[in-house]
């Protein structure tokens, strides 16, 4: 079955920075927005373990080393959030932290279409994330 | 070292095939500890390398890695006994007055020597590692297992080496003995502390005869 879905106007692509967050109430739904070069990810505002805003946490990426001693690497650097309260990192792609695998942990996605200078979030008539035909 | 593990040899292995022995080593020449430890190898009747709770430095550090990769060769245990001392205090707080707070914060050690060795990635170096924790108890192991996850999830770039969460390392490179151990007055609490540990084979039996310590 197909959802319907709407589509919210949120702004010209230039009034977002590459590398912040910015919160965001669309449709009643508090969100977090994040710019990454000319990809943009919405999320839910909130943290999966104690509602924490993800929009006052910071950007990231994963920190790689494969022992003590050895110069850590940041890979998929803008690629994670870090929530302001307890460090917990949500994956901007899957809303999944990279350490939990159960859903009950993973924040709801919102999808992000760029058409023309304008950023428009995607709910379907449920909110979130679900499968949808775009018009 | 090797005057005393000579001399456990001699005195108490070859006086009774039911002996077994542990082997000891000394921190400040790990790399001479290693060679010890291969040295005994071959003698069946060395079960553990020996190290004891206190220490100067947690047992995570890299200059301890000589020793565990030894162990490792042997197949042998690591055995971190209740007891020891270095040149730092023997509690988190300070030198305490009376064996009663020496024996019962004892646990400090044990849980500081399990966090280090998780958290510093020994069982990332030394994947067929085993250490048994010998006379420390064990009810205070869920809830340092509890906190450790709870703070690898904030932290986790600290400690970047490890790849799973620090309580699965504990319990698939940990054991404990069971002497001697907490002794609650409701018994049941015990049983729930078994389960909150999660595992039906944690435990190893242990006596601590001769000894008639509590």
């Amino acid at each position: 079955m197909i959802m319907p879905v709407k589509k919210y106007d949120i702004g010209w692509v230039d009034a977002f920075q590459s590398g912040k967050f910015y919160s965001l109430r669309v449709a009643s739904r508090k969100m977090v927005l994040a710019r990454r070069e000319d990809e943009f990810f919405a999320l839910r505002d909130v943290c999966p373990h104690q509602g924490a805003k993800l929009s006052s946490g910071l950007m990231t990426g994963e920190v790689v080393a494969e022992h003590p001693g050895q110069q850590p690497k940041l890979r998929r650097e803008g690629e994670f959030l870090s929530c302001p309260w307890h460090g917990w990192k949500i994956d901007l792609r899957t809303g999944c932290s990279p350490l939990e695998e159960s859903e009950c942990v993973k924040v709801r996605r919102y999808e992000v279409h760029v058409e023309g200078e304008r950023v428009l979030v995607v709910l379907s008539a449920k909110g979130g994330l679900r499968q949808s035909k775009l018009d | 070292m090797e005057a005393a593990n000579s001399w456990t040899q001699l005195e108490w292995l070859d006086s009774d095939p039911r002996w077994r022995g542990s082997i000891l080593v000394h921190l400040g020449d790990p790399e001479g500890s290693a060679n010890e430890i291969r040295r005994l190898a071959g003698d069946q009747r060395f079960v553990q390398v020996l190290l004891m709770a206190r220490s100067s430095a947690p047992y995570g550090k890299w200059q301890m890695d000589p020793i565990y990769a030894a162990a490792c060769e042997a197949g042998l245990p690591i055995g971190i006994h209740f007891g020891g001392g270095g040149d730092v205090p023997i509690t988190a707080v300070g030198w305490p007055s009376y064996y009663i707070e020496d024996h019962t914060g004892m646990t400090q050690a044990f849980e500081g020597q399990v966090i280090s060795l998780v958290c510093e990635g020994v069982f990332v170096r030394f994947s067929e590692l085993r250490v048994v924790l010998i006379e420390g108890g064990f009810a205070w192991l869920p809830a340092r297992m509890w906190r450790l996850d709870k703070n690898y999830r904030g932290l986790r770039d600290e400690v970047p080496w490890l790849k799973k969460l620090p309580s699965e390392y504990i319990l698939e490179h940990f054991r404990v003995t069971t002497q001697p151990m907490e002794e609650p007055s409701n018994s049941q609490h015990l049983l729930q502390i078994l389960d909150m540990i999660g595992s039906d084979d944690f435990l190893m039996f242990s006596t601590r005869l001769p000894s008639l310590g509590f």
